[in-house]
């Protein structure tokens, strides 16, 4: 079904250099755009930066996942979210001391027992993700890749049925890493809401920038997804990461060079097991509870967009993707409220938007190279 | 027919590809009174089930529509489909509206549902001529959310959350003074299946044709099928337009079903129920994708029915009551039908064990059924309980139901990966009997069996 | 007028060509075609001219841009400069399809085939652009679409008994080898029935002695179909004992043009295939 043409429409209209200057200006077009819009529908940008940062970075975490599974499997992995769920449920387990009944506080827990704990999710989320691989994924090779697609959505409502089993469809409240430390810190100077007592605006746990309450525990999902995203930067100049670049793009000439095909597939999906159970184990701290099938509800949809946004192969895309598509989201919920709109479903409306408007331009994504 | 003087077939040897294989006449009676049977159960189906039981096989029958309306897009184009509720959804807004705010009469609704339908699908494949394979699929995702959380949602046009009326039409309903045991919805019920079979027999002249063959030209190389003269454009949008006027059509049956249409029967989690049928079923076979549509239009009702909980749409934010409901009544029926399914399991695995290769077709085909049975069962009440954790419903408190996720989700995995082609891929062989061929094919050139299985594999 | 017919009215054909003199102006043209990817300028300048039942050949190294320059003049790439003519007329601007339309009939390198297509109906595809009932009529089974679905039917049987494929109608593409999938993609392509004839590497997968049968085919389908064939190969004597006319391509341009007997002499030529020193080719 390839149309004929599916290069950019700068590209096709101006050379490639003119293309390229044309794109700088497009963007920086936007982000005025997007500014003169804010002023104009009393949107906070600020905040809204802020906020869509929080939600774009667990997309990302998420999103990486994805792209990693895509890249080298060409699998579209419905599951990638539910394997975040069942290592959010690993930690919980853990600190509550394999009681389920067992109702986490927040103070109660120690934040070296979470780090211990979340690790050991971690490795479970991975090994989850290379049995998925090697169990089913593998095995349906040769059918149609809707029929895999199918199968990774049964996976995902096996794991969703596996935990309504065992923890039952009940909320279950979940600790952040960091939730408590020095309150009210401002930082930025610029206090555009006080408290009564004149301090800036900042609940405990968080502090303000520029009126805008930042936790800390979102400073610490940011720093863990900017070394996440450097280690897989690296991961991808050592032989193993160049190896599975290789047999991602060409899969018989790489196993003729004495790469396993096999492995390379289970080892892209370990990876991405790790980053899903990472982003469950963040994603439950935003909520600060969850429910089987959190994930998947809450967070799936979003990220595969977000990973389409950036090109599906590009994990640098798949990161812009999220905080864009965080941003957007957070931006459509602010102007509506902001305004009294009565739009129904504002973050599907500005999902849908900025999907068409990207694809339209850039029919392979951001960071997607052209075909 | 044959305008040219070609020689006739007597005169050709057995083994001429121009001379193709017919039955014989007792094999060519035998497969019409098994077609026959075929089409009198599902004509006799709305009358042998309970009254309260005729809209699910409505549901049946719509359901059939919506996975061939699927198919075309899957099957044919090869493009998936993951908003395909808001394609339905569409339809049923559509008829809705037409009905009620603007008083046509309910085939005039269906029509413009269709018109409608198709027109908003054209769209959707414009973008398709763009934006290619997965980014495509994304879009339809993102297209099915938007659709459902916006333009369903829109109070003027559908109600909002409130839902639409969706009346019946008159003719269906039975005369003041009848007193007859056949019911309204029973009418309703054959109107859905005349609607299924005249789009049944429209989909099968449209694959053996030119437009069909064009569009699943375009889907294996659109490069080759343009240097043989195949418009692409054209026809890719021709396959988005059918496929979305038949999911008009069968959004209108759907809203008039339960005379009544609300957002929430558009869910993601019904895209993705679609999709499963579709795959199921087996992608690219018309009497697979119908059957997948079937089995799987059962899946909620059947589940509300077994647990005895508070039908989904309207349980949905539950709260305390369908919790209490939840608490009650250990459901016996589900623990028979596990039994059933380990059963069917168990005796499939003896017959492959103990005959393996060995087996007779008939043994084959019979140890294929049982399987298809039992695993289909299982996979199907195993995933509605799946689903339903999803959605956030409280269905399982219980012992012995907790497990139903759990052995259905693995009996469909288990399934797909035995037989990727799905129902389609498990029935082949009586399949191609029951359509005048043989029942046996010597000549086993086909990869992979399934006719979409078979393709894909030999995609590059 | 239909491949079959031509088959069926051979002796018509020939007694209209006896006499006739090919037609003045080149079925086939093109005008300094060019081509950049990028960096890279995979064409430059490329004259070509094909007249009537003429059998042309490109020959050249990997690389040299013989199936990028059939890919512009099908239709599938767009050239940076020059243009496309098919009998004088400028269709630099038209889809691939609308190019089979006014004629051209092409194979490609990589097997163009329905994969999941039995041989027969990819051959019934392949006449797609001469059906004449609507997609709608073909929908609802009227009696004029299924008559002339029997006499597509009919006719791919006869251009499979021509090129002796007939036993491989029923057969999926699976279970092919690769040169007899090539040779199906020439059935298929011939089905179309094209006045011009483009083959990318058909020798692809057969022995020499396959090869040799088919360069006797080639001929035949000239003489009794009309046809007007261009062909890309590497098997350089076989182009130079068919072809009418051989263009060499060499890294994006024309390195030389002429009879076969020139172009075996030719020593740029004798050097970009076999080296530096070569004097012939061959």
């Amino acid at each position: 079904m390839a149309s004929l043409t599916s290069s950019s429409v700068f590209d096709r209209v101006l050379g490639p250099e003119e293309g390229r200057l044309v794109r700088v200006g497009a963007s920086l077009g936007a982000v005025i755009a997007v500014v003169v819009l804010a002023s104009l529908l009393n949107v906070s940008l600020l905040s809204v930066l802020v906020n869509g940062t929080q939600t774009g970075v667990v997309y990302a975490l998420v999103a990486l996942g994805i792209a990693l599974v895509y890249k080298s499997t060409r699998v579209l992995n419905f599951a990638q979210g539910e394997i975040g769920t069942v290592a959010a449920f690993v930690v919980y387990l853990g600190l509550a001391g394999f009681d389920k009944s067992v109702i986490l506080q927040q103070n109660e827990v120690a934040f070296l027992e979470m780090v211990g704990w979340s690790i050991l999710a971690i490795m479970v989320g991975a090994v989850l993700a290379v049995l998925i691989n090697l169990g089913i994924v593998q095995q349906l090779q040769n059918a149609a890749p809707v029929t895999t697609l199918v199968a990774t959505i049964g996976v995902a409502l096996l794991l969703v049925g596996a935990e309504v089993l065992y923890f039952e469809a009940l909320p279950r409240s979940f600790p952040q890493f960091l939730a408590g430390g020095p309150s009210g810190v401002e930082l930025g100077g610029l206090c555009l809401s006080t408290t009564a007592e004149g301090a800036c605006l900042g609940a405990e746990g968080t502090f303000a920038v520029g009126g805008v309450n930042i936790t800390y525990q979102f400073l610490l999902t940011t720093a863990i997804l900017v070394v996440v995203a450097a280690a897989l930067g690296v991961f991808f100049r050592t032989p193993a990461g160049t190896a599975l670049l290789a047999t991602s793009q060409e899969p018989f000439a790489a196993q003729l060079s004495g790469v396993s095909v096999t492995a390379m597939s289970a080892l892209a999906w370990g990876t991405a097991g790790a980053f899903g159970a990472l982003a469950g184990i963040l994603g439950g701290g935003v909520f600060q509870s969850i429910t089987p099938g959190f994930m998947t509800s809450l967070f799936l949809v979003p990220a595969i967009v977000a990973a389409v946004l950036g090109g599906i192969t590009s994990m640098p895309g798949a990161v812009v993707g999220s905080l864009l598509l965080g941003i957007v989201q957070t931006f459509a919920n602010s102007a509506v409220g902001a305004n009294g709109w009565s739009v129904p479903g504002p973050p599907q409306l500005a999902t849908f938007g900025v999907l068409l408007l990207v694809l339209l331009f850039r029919p392979r994504g951001l960071f997607g190279k052209e075909a | 027919m044959a305008t040219t003087t070609a020689p006739a077939p007597s005169e050709l040897g057995t083994d001429d590809p121009r001379n193709p294989w017919t039955p014989s006449p007792a094999g060519r009676i035998a497969r019409l009174a098994v077609f026959g049977l075929l089409m009198a159960a599902a004509i006799a189906a709305p009358l042998i089930v309970p009254d309260v039981q005729v809209n699910l096989v409505t549901r049946a029958f719509v359901f059939g529509i919506i996975a061939l309306s699927m198919n075309i897009l899957i099957g044919y184009t090869g493009t998936v489909s993951l908003g395909h509720q808001a394609f339905v959804g569409v339809g049923a807004f559509t008829a809705a509206y037409i009905l009620t705010n603007v008083g046509l009469p309910w085939l005039a609704a269906v029509a413009v549902a269709m018109l409608v339908g198709a027109l908003q699908a054209l769209l959707i494949g414009v973008l398709a001529l763009r934006v290619q394979g997965f980014f495509f699929a994304i879009v339809t995702l993102a297209y099915g959310l938007f659709t459902k959380e916006v333009v369903f949602n829109i109070t003027a046009l559908t109600g909002g959350g409130a839902g639409a009326q969706a009346p019946r039409p008159a003719f269906v309903e039975p005369a003041a003074d009848y007193a007859g045991s056949i019911t309204g919805d029973v009418r309703y019920a054959w109107l859905a299946l005349a609607f299924l079979a005249a789009i049944w027999v429209l989909d099968w002249r449209f694959t053996s044709s030119r437009g069909g063959r064009a569009v699943q030209a375009l889907r294996d190389d659109s490069r080759v099928a343009a240097s043989w003269g195949i418009n692409v454009r054209a026809f890719t949008l021709l396959a988005f337009g059918l496929s979305g006027a038949v999911a008009g059509i069968a959004g209108a049956l759907f809203a008039s079903t339960q005379v009544f249409v609300s957002p929430e029967s558009f869910t993601l989690t019904v895209a993705l129920t679609y999709v499963l049928m579709t795959t199921v079923g087996g992608v690219g076979s018309r009497p697979g994708v119908v059957l997948g549509g079937f089995v799987f239009a059962g899946l909620a009702p059947i589940l509300t029915a077994l647990h005895d909980t508070p039908g989904w749409g309207v349980a949905e934010e539950g709260g305390e009551g369908a919790l209490d409901v939840c608490a009650t009544a250990p459901p016996r029926v589900v623990a028979g039908v596990f039994g059933l399914v380990l059963l069917g399991v168990g005796i499939e695995a003896v017959r492959h064990l103990a005959l393996g290769e060995r087996r007779t077709h008939v043994q084959r085909v019979l140890g294929g059924l049982i399987f298809l049975g039992a695993a289909w069962l299982g996979a199907v009440v195993g995933l509605g309980g799946a689903f339903g954790a999803l959605g956030g419903y409280c269905i399982f408190t219980s012992i012995t139901p907790l497990i139903e996720p759990v052995i259905g989700v693995v009996l469909l995995l288990v399934t797909l990966i035995q037989f990727p082609g799905g129902i389609a891929e498990q029935l082949e062989a009586p399949l191609r009997w029951l359509s005048f061929g043989k029942f046996h094919e010597e000549k086993s050139t086909s990869v992979g069996g399934g006719s979409a299985a078979g393709s894909s594999s030999m995609r590059p | 007028m239909s491949t079959i017919d031509r088959i069926s009215s051979l002796a018509a054909r020939q007694a209209e060509r006896g006499g006739a003199t090919p037609d003045r102006v080149p079925v086939l043209s093109t005008r300094g075609i060019g081509i950049r990817f990028g960096g890279l300028q995979a064409l430059q300048d490329v004259d070509m001219e094909v007249n009537e039942y003429e059998i042309v050949g490109f020959i050249g190294p990997n690389g040299a841009g013989k199936t990028t320059f059939f890919n512009c003049v099908t239709g599938f790439y767009k050239p940076t400069t020059g243009d496309v003519f098919i009998r004088g007329e400028r269709v630099t601007d038209l889809r691939p399809d609308q190019r089979a339309n006014l004629g051209i009939g092409r194979s490609f390198q990589q097997v163009g085939l329905v994969r999941s297509f039995t041989v027969l109906e990819n051959l019934m595809v392949s006449q797609h652009q001469h059906v004449k009932y609507s997609v709608a009529a073909g929908m609802l089974g009227m009696p004029w679409s299924l008559e002339e679905e029997a006499t597509m039917r009919e006719r791919a049987f006869e251009v499979l008994d021509y090129l002796d494929l007939l036993h491989l109608a029923d057969e999926r593409l699976g279970g092919l080898s690769y040169g007899m999938l090539k040779q199906v993609e020439v059935a298929a392509v011939l089905a179309t029935d094209p006045d011009i004839l483009m083959l990318d590497e058909p020798l692809a997968g057969l022995g020499p002695e396959e090869s040799e049968i088919f360069g006797e085919r080639l001929l035949r389908m000239r003489r009794e179909l009309g046809l007007t064939i261009v062909i890309i190969e590497h098997h350089v004597p076989f182009m130079l004992r068919v072809c009418d006319y051989v263009y060499v391509l060499n890294f994006g341009q024309l390195l030389a043009e002429g009879l076969p007997e020139t172009i075996r002499t030719n020593r740029d030529v004798a050097e970009a295939y076999m080296g530096e020193g070569a004097a012939t080719l061959a």
